[in-house]
């Protein structure tokens, strides 16, 4: 019985595999495909990586993307570890908790509107800056989320222990605090840069006119207006293998805390 | 410079709860002295009022001759030896050590003398290079208490120092603590629930009851005259005896008077340890005092016995702890008929 459900299960597992990677696998070979065609295969090049690299426009779009995703990541960082040690050795309140959290769950294009008003209201000129500005926005909450799950599995009495001994604030949060939450800080960062590399909605809409704050998302989205070419392919190929592994190292790290 | 703590009139209120209630104590120049007390009896934000970590509403804290009342915990001349240890994970037994001494500012080549002295006192030497969680419990306590030792205190504060430790161990321990107390020659504070603990511990202890000082007293004058219903039932076993108050005793129904001492005069309760009773078949003279009882049921300690009788009309129960040398269990059935007999030198009277 149990057999035969496991079985059923693998299946189930199987499909599940197959229909979510087999398309990412298509575009994957695809990007290798030396005619420019989507349905024939005819033979390995990489020729379409070279392209990329000629391309004036594609070399300036992930140019602008790695700015604004790098800043992004160190300014959201920084207050969202702040925050998140702030928020844990405070008293706790369920209302503060709702309104860390909202800027994850809102709708990016219900923020995107939001920002570009704000930004508007406030005669904000956009460029790169406005897009840097507004991703750090949505990922001060995820750095946030992700340094307090941390917070909550150290022991709080070593900050109490660094007071005792004679370190002062500032010595307890650089040499106590940070090491013990280090884990959470670095896998919060790695996580707000995969969410910036590939962020399209906010981008496109707190962004500058011209060529100048336009992030590889929104280059690709212009190209592609003109169909599919194997350029594409190949630049979603890279994008895809760059933030898979700052997952994997995202979860290394948070794991590494555990074990060690 | 003194080594003695004085609290004056400490209080400190939660909101509407009071956690310490105007408790004043004097302690001496390195003594061991314990704060004992059920959980939520005020002991813990006691003791974190004299770290530092929490001020109360009103009073003074003197260490050495020193008003810390408004000091930071960085600032005060005493150590914590915290209940979890508090050791810092990101950091070797060695580097958790040189903390304390670090924040100091001290010249690096006295830092690695002082904590090469501790570490080797502490016996830690084949452990400086790891981390608290390569250690065993007892090997983490050591560290934690060689780590808050470096600094050379006046004062060691100590919350549950052996909660963490299991009971063989803890009983080491126990003596171990003491030893080093008296070979660094400071005052330690220790905290506990554990009353036999406390007792072994101490030189001098106070019982601590809903934020209110019950009694403070060396570890004799707690067990052998307590002075409230409430410490003679905390510390040690307890036989409770209730009736009406009579000169020089307590009259019970179904039993008689019962003689006894009395700190507070026109108490109606007698109170008498179980090992200070003996079980006998005829009854005694009038000098000791005496009910008659019927066994109903006896626990095997291994080292002594305890037999529970019903007495005074089967209204109350009386427990008497035998050594197993002086008596056969088997000699007494339940249903066997006895007098419990005991001094009324070792009688208490005590207020309901």
């Amino acid at each position: 019985m149990a057999h035969k459900s496991s079985r059923f299960l693998n299946l189930h597992l199987c499909l599940f595999y197959i229909f979510l990677y087999v398309p990412i696998l298509v575009l994957m070979v695809l990007s290798f495909n030396k005619a420019g065609l989507p349905t024939v295969w005819t033979g390995f090049s990489l020729e379409w990586y070279s392209k990329l690299w000629q391309s004036k426009e594609i070399l300036s779009a992930a140019r602008n993307t790695l700015v604004v995703a790098v800043s992004a990541t160190v300014l959201a960082t920084i207050v969202g570890t702040l925050l998140a040690v702030g928020v844990e050795t405070r008293r706790q309140s369920s209302a503060l908790d709702a309104v860390l959290f909202a800027p994850m769950i809102i709708p990016d294009i219900v923020l995107a509107i939001a920002l570009l008003s704000f930004y508007s209201l406030l005669n904000f000129t956009l460029g790169l800056h406005s897009i840097i500005l507004s991703h750090t926005v949505f990922n001060i909450a995820f750095v946030a989320a992700v340094v307090r799950t941390r917070m909550r599995n150290f022991d709080h009495s070593i900050l109490e222990a660094s007071a005792d001994l004679g370190g002062s604030e500032v010595t307890t949060f650089f040499r106590v605090l940070l090491p013990a939450i280090a884990p959470g800080v670095i896998a919060g960062a790695l996580l707000s840069f995969t969410l910036s590399i590939d962020e399209f909605i906010i981008a496109f809409f707190t962004a500058g006119p011209g060529s100048a704050s336009t992030t590889l998302p929104m280059q690709i989205y212009a190209m592609i207006r003109f169909g599919v070419t194997p350029e594409i392919n190949a630049m979603a190929t890279i994008v895809m293998f760059v933030s898979f592994a700052i997952v994997i190292i995202a979860q290394r790290a948070d794991k590494g805390a555990f074990t060690r | 410079m003194s080594n003695g703590i004085e609290l004056h009139n400490i209080t400190k209120r939660y909101g509407s709860l009071t956690a310490v209630d105007d408790v004043s104590l004097s302690i001496k120049d390195n003594e061991f002295f314990a704060l004992l007390g059920p959980s939520g009896c005020g002991k813990t934000t006691l003791l974190r009022s004299l770290a530092g970590f929490e001020t109360p509403q009103e009073g003074r804290i003197i260490v050495g001759g020193v008003d810390v009342t408004h000091t930071k915990p960085s600032q005060r001349p005493l150590n914590l030896m915290f209940q979890s240890y508090a050791l810092f994970p990101h950091m070797s037994v060695e580097k958790n050590i040189a903390y304390g001494l670090e924040m100091e500012k001290l010249p690096k080549a006295e830092i690695a003398t002082r904590v090469g002295e501790v570490i080797d006192s502490a016996r830690l030497g084949d452990f400086a290079k790891r981390k608290p969680d390569q250690l065993s419990g007892g090997q983490r306590q050591r560290v934690a208490l060689a780590r808050a030792l470096v600094k050379r205190p006046r004062v060691l504060l100590l919350d549950e120092p052996l909660s963490a430790l299991d009971k063989k161990l803890r009983e080491d321990m126990q003596l171990e603590l003491k030893r080093l107390q008296n070979e660094v020659g400071i005052t330690f504070l220790m905290v506990t629930h554990d009353q036999e603990e406390a007792l072994v511990m101490a030189d001098r202890i106070a019982v601590l009851h809903d934020g209110k000082l019950a009694q403070v007293g060396t570890p004799m004058e707690l067990y052998e005259h307590p002075k409230s219903r409430f410490v003679a039932n905390f510390i040690g076993e307890m036989n409770f005896l209730s009736g009406t108050a009579a000169p020089n005793g307590v009259k019970i129904a179904d039993g008689g008077l019962l003689r006894g001492t009395a700190d507070t005069a026109g108490g109606s309760v007698i109170a008498v340890r179980p090992e200070r009773i003996s079980l006998q078949t005829t009854p005694p003279d009038n000098s000791q005092n005496a009910l008659h009882g019927t066994v109903f049921d006896t626990a095997y300690h291994g080292s002594d016995l305890s037999v529970h009788l019903k007495t005074c009309g089967g209204r109350e129960t009386v427990v008497a702890r035998m050594q197993i040398g002086q008596i056969d269990p088997a000699s007494i059935p339940k249903g066997t008929e006895l007098y419990c007999v005991w001094s009324p030198d070792h009688t208490r009277i005590l207020h309901a």
